[in-house]
């Protein structure tokens, strides 16, 4: 049921099926009252401009979609030197305390 | 031990309970959308099975949102500098984009396991840092922006690279 179906009709047209956000649908509505286009015609030259556009658009996407990309990266990064830098200094600390007791037992002796 | 008919029902009540749940779903979905049905001519569907089948792209998600493409926000001036952005940065953008999203994917890969033994690891760290100021190491210990850390950054640690809240 959801997103767009087709269902053809018994004159040869296709019955696009589809859900739209509301903001989609003002815009459509909006622009088939401007071009003082019908339903049909209205529809077939939207879907001919977003097909014109794709590229377009797609570039748009990318570029919105980019920066917050950018910031995870960022955050991902700085937190996995974190999380090894916790391990590594462990290794370094056990070195320190395994030096310092032979040095105290060498002492002893 | 249930029976065979007990199993039965509750396999038909657990299916007509995800049916209702779906159709729950549906009428939540469709109350925030319109619902349109536009007859075309069969050139122009069949000029769109082409473009999709092109791209690669689904009829389910692609339709609507070649209607949204084809009804943009912006004026034709911003398309216009969008459009000439586009013929210079395409590439440079697709390139970096994919590459920091490859990046993204390893760093967060690896942050897994190491969340998993992060309150060991942290636990090891406090317990040698304090067994250094018992040995009169004192200035040897160092200072650590982990040393401040609570359960509460552990669980968003966890929340984040465990249970992948994040994406």
């Amino acid at each position: 049921m959801w997103g767009a179906r087709f269902h053809k009709t018994n004159d040869g047209n296709m019955v696009v099926d589809v859900f739209l956000e509301h903001g989609t649908y003002d815009r459509f509505k909006a622009f088939q009252t401007a071009s003082r286009l019908d339903e049909t015609h209205a529809l077939v030259q939207v879907l001919q401009r977003g097909m014109t556009d794709y590229w377009l658009q797609e570039f748009k996407h990318l570029k919105e979609s980019y920066s917050p990309l950018e910031k995870m990266f960022t955050e991902f990064k700085r937190e996995n030197e974190m999380l090894k830098a916790i391990e590594r200094e462990n290794e370094e600390l056990e070195n320190i305390l395994k030096d310092n007791a032979k040095r105290r037992r060498e002492a002893k002796t | 031990m249930k029976t065979d008919a007990e199993n039965t029902d509750n396999n038909a009540v657990s299916h007509k309970g995800r049916k209702d749940v779906i159709a729950a779903l549906e009428e939540v979905w469709s109350r925030e959308k319109v619902h349109v049905k536009i007859s075309i001519p069969e050139e122009a569907a069949e000029k769109l099975e082409e473009f999709l089948k092109e791209k690669g792209l689904s009829r389910r998600d692609a339709v609507p949102m070649l209607i949204r493409y084809g009804l943009p926000e912006e004026s034709d001036e911003e398309l216009e500098k969008l459009r000439s952005e586009k013929e210079s940065k395409m590439n440079r953008i697709w390139g970096e984009y994919a590459t920091t999203k490859f990046k993204a994917y390893v760093y967060f890969t690896e942050n897994g396991p190491l969340t998993r033994r992060l309150p060991f690891s942290l636990a090891k760290n406090r317990s040698l840092k304090r067994q250094l100021t018992d040995v009169g190491l004192l200035s040897l210990v160092p200072r650590d922006e982990w040393d401040g850390w609570d359960d509460a950054v552990v669980d968003e640690y966890f929340r984040k690279y465990v249970f992948r809240s994040c994406l």
